[in-house]
């Protein structure tokens, strides 16, 4: 568990206050802006509305100013000393009409003058004493129409001029009489002066700019000299904003003068006018800074107060993880995060209990494995199979005894040399494909591959090995199956051989049975020839030979007629190793008895007595047991026959395995020496004179017997009587 | 009566087994005419009256006697051809053979034989097998007969 070490800007404790300051500073920010701009727009407005006034005040003066002017030349046009000078000039009413006109003069101003109709100048009176007008504002044309003109300028000075007419009709003051007839022109030109914008000055404010101009915006003046018409329409009343060439925004409002061509422009820098708004923002920024850190600190004492108990929590849940014992915080807080501590205490708790049951369990499974690993590796080590690890790079990782032992390398030779150079030349190309198959995860393979031993031989292994799954390993057992590949080649080998015995038995079988199916046919013609011719013979010539030639020829017959016998008797037994065994169940008393009502016939009534033990039931050829039973019952008639009076007795001896019959009598018996001769084929141990025979019986017996998986033997004396056994395997029942 | 008689076919390549089985129904006054064939293929020659018997004259035999062992044609197939061909089937075949062969036996029955006889090797056996099937067949101018046992 490794300890998760916090960046400074990742705390809680370092960012809850950082978020709250900056969403208090982001609200206060919004709402100062808006706060300044209601601010601003009022003052705004405020100053717009005391610029028109100043504007219009200032235009009501100038326009009263000027039409006192206009009045007063319009009086003198009309007085009488005036229109008398004009219709009769003389010396006389010049005077009066000078003087008259004298009243109109001003200090420092130009003087009035009057004109005729024909554009002839009459009079020119000064005004009284003071500088004299500059030269360059004299007029020098004639007046072309009445009333006042707009401004017009020369050099620094701007000028108007006022122009009344003098006309014929009778004088009556005022109003004047419309359309009379016209004589003249009284002219008035007045210099805007400086003290003009003084006056005005005081009466609105400092800093206050007053410009008057034309409408039309060609003359515009300060009052102490020409200015540029201000860049707003003049030609209407009205409040508007601008910016000056250098940037600052200026307000101002103009204001047409009625009665004349003029207009009046007073503006503020708009700085003064929004001075207040700047003021008002600042106060409250200082207002909001204040709150917002006090916000901060407010924030950073909670934040401190639920990150503290977290920290110890973190340390706490550390210290488990380091696997200290037992961490414990104790918050002393009934809030969510005192629960929070309780509930990590009960937890830290039960963990350590875990810990500690896990622990204990760990260690038990770890000496366990320990004990399970010693109990492998005591296995791997006797082992005599041999058993390996092998990498899947194609070296043994690890190898018990028995690869020593069996290939004589030592263990480090094996585990140093890849390990398919051991194996034979002929089988790598099979053993890298099964390791390949191995390395592709295939389950459990067998295989079996040749070993290279330290002494140059090879040994055949056995394999079978198996993947481990999710490693490069493969764990692999042998087993040194060399031996048992010897012994199966040896034991194909011998079956090969067996079965070419097999199909050359059969082979000879079945000549065999060819060869007695031409002897049974071809054989027996000549000797029934014989026969046949010697009987003809007989009766024909019979009569006329003698005894001793009659005896030679029933000799002939004779002799025929016992080889006839004799190969009757070799076929059958021929027969009887070649014909298939029926078995079934066989009443042995029954047989016996049947087969003694058959020999009943040629005992010729002579006195025989019989003892038939308590004979079982047996699992037997019922007919070749009837032949060998009645072998050995005839033999016995037949052996005891010179005896005054036959004993003959029957019985079985039983034991777990076999069911022995024995047949003994009370006849000639035989020199037990000879016993081993008596069941050979016509073997005899009796000539044909003494018994006859052809000495077939019981090799048949003996035949018969061993088919049956029995045994056969006799025993007996000269004189004494024989006894024949006979055995069948399995226990028989009583019948 | 005795010129009506049927003839006898005996079948045998062995010349001394002619002679003896011809001297046997002497014996036992047979006086049916014998015809001798020596092998199987003349014994159907004989029957169908091909080749050399196309112009004896018309009617099945009283009797084969027939021999198991000949060279062309043997017995067993001679038996067969007669039992198999329904115009021929009513005639009687006995089989004289040496052979004490069981599967003889048993294949001869099966393929229909009226009779069986193993040649005894004793001469006068055989004179009395003889004259049992003479006086049973040759003699009585009747066919089919029955089946008489050996």
């Amino acid at each position: 568990m490794t300890r998760i070490k916090l960046p400074a800007w990742h705390s809680l404790r370092l960012r809850l206050p950082l978020i709250m300051s900056a969403f208090i500073a982001a609200v206060l920010t919004m709402f100062l802006w808006v706060s300044y701009r209601q601010v601003e727009n009022a003052l705004l407005e405020a100053g717009g509305a005391r610029a028109q006034g100043a504007a219009d005040q200032l235009a009501t003066l100038l326009m009263q100013s000027a039409q006192q002017r206009m009045t007063d030349l319009q009086r003198a046009a009309r007085s009488s000393a005036v229109l008398a000078y004009l219709q009769d000039p003389g010396d006389a009413t010049a005077a009066d009409a000078r003087q008259r006109l004298a009243s109109l003069t001003t200090p420092n101003q130009p003087a009035v003058e009057l004109w005729d109709d024909h554009g002839t100048r009459l009079l020119t009176v000064s005004g009284p004493a003071g500088r004299a007008a500059p030269a360059q504002i004299a007029i020098t044309r004639p007046p072309s129409r009445t009333g006042l003109s707009g401004f017009q300028v020369s050099g620094d000075a701007v000028f108007w001029d006022a122009v009344a007419e003098v006309d014929a009709s009778p004088a009556t003051e005022p109003p004047p009489a419309p359309a009379g007839k016209r004589l003249g022109y009284v002219v008035s030109r007045r210099l805007l002066s400086a003290s003009t914008s003084d006056v005005l000055g005081r009466l609105i404010g400092t800093g206050v700019v007053v410009q008057i101009g034309n409408r039309t915006g060609d003359v515009w003046t300060d009052l102490s000299k020409v200015v540029a018409a201000p860049p707003v329409d003049v030609k209407q009343n009205g409040v508007a904003e601008y910016r000056t060439a250098d940037g600052r925004r200026r307000l101002g409002a103009s204001a047409l003068i009625r009665g004349t061509p003029w207009a009046v422009w007073v503006e503020f820098p708009r700085g003064v006018v929004v001075a207040p708004a700047m003021t008002f923002l600042t106060r409250m920024l200082i207002v909001g800074v204040c709150f917002v850190v006090t916000a901060a600190l407010l924030a950073r004492t909670i934040s401190a107060r639920i990150t503290t108990p977290l920290h110890d929590l973190t340390h706490a849940a550390e210290a488990i993880a380091a696997g200290t014992p037992v961490a414990r915080v104790d918050t002393n807080r009934r809030d969510e995060i005192g629960r929070l501590g309780a509930a990590f205490d009960t937890m830290a708790e039960q963990v350590h209990g875990v810990q500690r049951e896990l622990e204990q369990r760990v260690e038990k499974r770890v000496a366990e494995l320990h004990e399970t690993r010693q109990e492998l590796d005591g296995f791997f080590g006797l082992s005599l199979d041999m058993l390996c690890i092998a990498g899947t790079d194609g070296y043994f990782k690890r190898l018990n005894p028995a690869w020593s032992e069996t290939l004589g390398w030592t263990d480090d030779e094996l585990r140093r040399t890849p390990y398919l150079d051991f194996v034979h030349p002929d089988d790598r190309e099979a053993t890298t494909r099964i390791a390949a198959q191995l390395a592709n995860g295939s389950t459990v393979v067998q295989f079996e591959n040749r070993w290279a031993c330290r002494d140059g031989s090879y040994r055949w292994l056995q394999w079978k090995a198996a993947p481990v799954p999710g490693r490069d390993f493969i764990y692999g057992s042998a087993r040194d199956i060399t031996e048992q590949k010897t012994a199966d080649s040896r034991i194909r080998g011998l079956n090969d051989q067996l079965e070419q015995r097999v199909s050359e038995l059969h082979a000879l079988s079945q000549e065999l049975e060819a060869f007695s199916y031409s002897v049974s046919h071809d054989l027996r013609a000549p000797l029934r020839h014989v026969t046949g011719f010697a009987a003809i013979l007989d009766k024909s010539a019979g009569p006329a030979l003698d005894e001793k030639n009659r005896r030679h020829l029933r000799t002939i017959s004779d002799a025929a007629t016992r080889m006839g016998r004799l190969i009757d008797d070799l076929l059958v037994f021929s027969r009887m190793g070649r014909t298939e065994l029926m078995l079934g169940r066989v009443d042995l008393a029954a047989l016996v008895a049947d087969v003694r009502r058959e020999l009943a016939a040629e005992t010729n009534g002579r006195p025989i007595a019989w003892t038939i033990h308590p004979l079982p039931v047996v699992r037997a050829d019922v007919a070749t047991l009837r032949l060998v039973l009645v072998n050995l019952m005839s033999n016995a008639l037949k052996y005891s026959a010179t005896r005054p009076k036959a004993e003959i007795e029957i019985g079985c001896n039983g034991t777990p395995e076999e069911t022995v019959v024995f047949v003994r009598d009370n006849g000639v018996g035989f020199d037990m020496q000879y016993a081993h001769k008596l069941f050979g084929v016509f073997q005899r141990l009796h000539s044909s004179d003494e018994f006859e025979g052809t000495g077939i019986g019981l090799a048949n017996v003996r035949r018969i017997v061993h088919r049956h998986g029995g045994r056969v033997w006799a025993e007996g004396a000269v004189g004494r009587g024989a006894t024949f056994s006979f055995s069948l395997p399995g226990t028989g029942e009583t019948s | 009566m005795i010129a009506e008689l049927k003839r006898i076919v005996l079948a045998e390549d062995n010349a001394n087994d002619v002679e003896l089985t011809l001297t046997a129904l002497r014996e036992n006054h047979v006086v049916n005419e014998v015809i001798v064939v020596r092998d199987g293929a003349e014994a159907l020659d004989y029957l169908y009256r091909r080749n050399g018997y196309a112009d004896r004259p018309p009617g099945n035999p009283a009797v084969v006697l027939l021999d198991l062992k000949m060279p062309k044609l043997d017995g067993l197939e001679v038996l067969r051809r007669i039992k198999s061909d329904p115009a021929m089937r009513s005639v009687p075949v006995v089989v004289l053979t040496s052979s004490r062969e069981e599967r003889d036996l048993v294949r001869t029955y099966d393929l229909g034989v009226n009779a069986y006889v193993v040649k005894p090797v004793d001469f006068h056996e055989f004179v009395e097998a003889v004259k049992l099937l003479g006086g049973f067949w040759a003699v009585v101018n009747e066919t089919p007969p029955g089946v008489p046992g050996p």
